[in-house]
């Protein structure tokens, strides 16, 4: 495998090389026991399964230092079990998917919903807006309806700073094999 | 519930011997704070809300505190509060002085440097201590400190530099009225100290009255104390401060969020907004922009016919939601530059893929959709690509096919013109014109 990934020596992108090489790796498994097959469905769960494994490999580059990734991680290995196949991380039908994970159509239009009715802000008290905006910051980030605010936000910011790290990641990868 | 920090050791004996002292409410105030201090955070962010309490008093205005309506509280209840208040933040921010440079130390041009500011702060915390006639356990914890800065013999010039710095009438932005707010507190705690040289005493108490109602930062005012024997060491913390400890937490509690939130400003991009309410909205947003990134990226890797119309026209309108919120940030310049750099290095593989495009039309356009899908790539009718590419100006006239980014695109992105006569693009162009997918920007 070329070396694609430039060697940075700040600490801050040491997750970001682990994250790289383990994704690699997951990457060349998963085009060897796979076929590629062009049926939708099939091209769907794979799409499915490696966005799974990137979070994945992220959530264990981070390791067990943030709630996210613990939250990540566990959250994979539950439906692993459930699941037996290793390669296919896709849970739609068994679990309910964790909404951090990708929303379903349903939970979108509610959410839609919810933001429309909400759109009037001088009514509302500030401490329901702040309320209403927390929840959905739970829900979009792993593992936060356990926090409090403050964790809450500093996970947030640990898990964008990883988020961007991935994409830059993934997409130096599709850039370089395209 | 014991902190094993040393900062923290220093303040327990603190605690402990000041429930011995037979003031009002003391003692109460200050093992209630214990109380509420240790539960809520760790011991770190204990010693962060102390100092983030005063150096991040910026964020004050932005909440809507019912304290700034009050009046000022009863001169024995503030002083009561202030002075524990005071044990606290001094202990802490001593630490913190001793651990951190003040980045902002640069903004005050007599500003001292950090430990002379730290050993200020201690000696005038030990000055305090020694006033209050607390027993030696107090003073033990703090008086390794002052020794291990060192410079006492500067302590008294620098004491009264950072005096004269502190002059400051009007609230400053950000980190220069935190450092004033900083060296205003240690101000009320040379006040404390009995040894306090009388000018400092009066040049503080002016600037304390101009300070008033100007910011939220701890004032020094004439505290009508309870104890005659001290005139004017008391500080009363915040103007219409209640002494109740609930609010001391919540207001910690509250600049602890917000400290949070500015780390969280400065990674996410379009940080501009003032409002806390549409900072939270813009990070939402962007958190979910970057999962919609992965998922673009890991279905465009897969190559070949890898998506379907039916999950392009969900990641479309996600994208439509999503992008249009977050507006031409770094992160979609980096998707369009991870995206454009490919056809401008490599002109054969367009004329590969528009040939192979073509060959696929004729067959069956949904494989061809899918083709150029899995390539991250979308149709285009000329007419708008190059209206597009004009508007843009990016249009580089050699460059032979329309590529554009799939689900999160901006308008600006540079799009490169259909300009290729072949054969294979006059298939492309009539099918081009009967149906287009674009993906939205």
């Amino acid at each position: 495998m070329t070396p694609i990934i430039p060697t940075a020596n700040n600490p801050a992108s040491a997750t970001k090389l682990r994250f790289a090489r383990r994704f690699l790796r997951s990457l060349s498994k998963m085009s060897k026991t796979r076929p590629s097959c062009p049926s939708s469905i099939c091209v769907k769960k794979r799409s499915e399964g490696l966005k799974m494994a990137a979070y994945w490999c992220m959530a264990r580059s981070v390791g067990s230092r943030r709630a996210w990734s613990r939250a990540i991680l566990m959250k994979l290995s539950r439906g692993r079990q459930q699941h037996p196949h290793h390669h296919n991380f896709s849970m739609k039908r068994k679990i309910r998917r964790p909404t951090w994970l990708g929303k379903t159509k349903k939970k979108q239009k509610k959410k839609r919903n919810i933001t429309c009715s909400s759109s009037s802000y001088d009514d509302e008290d500030e401490e329901e807006i702040m309320k209403r905006q927390t929840e959905k910051l739970r829900e979009v980030v792993p593992g936060g309806k356990l926090m409090d605010i403050c964790s809450l936000l500093e996970e947030t910011a640990h898990f964008v700073t990883c988020l961007a790290d991935q994409v830059h990641v993934m997409q130096t990868i599709a850039h370089r094999y395209s | 519930m014991q902190p094993c920090s040393r900062e923290m050791q220093g303040i327990n004996p603190l605690s402990n011997s000041s429930s011995q002292i037979p003031l009002s409410g003391h003692h109460q105030i200050q093992n209630s704070q214990m109380h509420h201090f240790d539960p809520s955070s760790s011991h770190d962010d204990f010693l962060d809300q102390m100092l983030s309490n005063l150096l991040s008093s910026s964020w004050l205005d932005l909440n809507p505190k019912p304290f700034w309506d009050d009046t000022p509280p009863p001169p024995s209840h503030a002083a009561a509060e202030n002075v524990a208040f005071q044990y606290d933040d001094q202990a802490s921010l001593a630490s913190k002085f001793r651990n951190h440079q003040i980045s902002s130390d640069g903004g005050n041009p007599s500003t001292k440097s950090s430990t002379t500011t730290a050993a200020l702060m201690l000696q005038a915390q030990h000055q305090l201590l020694m006033s209050r006639g607390l027993a030696g356990a107090g003073d033990s914890g703090l008086l390794p400190m002052p020794l291990s800065l060192g410079g006492g013999g500067d302590v008294d010039r620098s004491r009264n530099d950072v005096v004269d710095g502190s002059s400051f009438k009007s609230p400053n932005p950000g980190g220069e009225r935190s450092v004033q707010a900083l060296y205003n507190g240690f101000a009320g705690s040379l006040h404390g100290g009995g040894q306090v040289p009388n000018q400092t005493q009066q040049f503080l108490h002016p600037q304390g009255q101009n300070l008033g109602g100007s910011s939220g930062v701890a004032t020094t005012q004439t505290p009508a104390s309870s104890t005659p024997a001290q005139p004017r060491q008391r500080v009363r913390a915040r103007r219409g401060q209640a002494t109740d400890p609930h609010s001391i937490a919540e207001r910690l509690r509250r600049e602890k969020i917000a400290e949070r939130m500015k780390a969280l400003q400065e990674l996410v991009p379009n940080a501009n907004k003032t409002d806390k309410a549409s900072m939270l909205d813009e990070i939402i947003d962007y958190v979910k922009f970057l999962q919609l990134q992965v998922k673009v990226l890991s279905m465009s890797r897969l190559g070949g016919a890898a998506a379907v119309a039916p999950l392009v026209a969900d990641m479309a309108s996600e994208a439509g939601a999503v992008a249009a919120a977050v507006a031409g940030g770094d992160c979609v310049q980096a998707t369009a530059s991870g995206n454009q750099t490919p056809p401008s290095t490599s002109n054969d593989t367009i004329a590969m893929t528009e040939h192979q495009v073509a060959k696929l039309m004729e067959e069956d356009m949904g494989s061809a959709m899918q083709y150029l899908q899995g390539k991250g790539l979308c149709l285009m009718p000329i007419s708008l690509a190059t209206a597009i590419s004009t508007a843009t100006c990016h249009s580089r006239s050699h460059l032979v096919n329309n590529h554009n980014q799939k689900g999160p695109s901006s308008p600006s992105m540079s799009v490169l013109t259909v300009q290729s006569a072949t054969a294979g693009n006059g298939a492309a162009e009539s099918s081009v014109k009967e149906g287009v997918s674009v993906s939205k920007p």
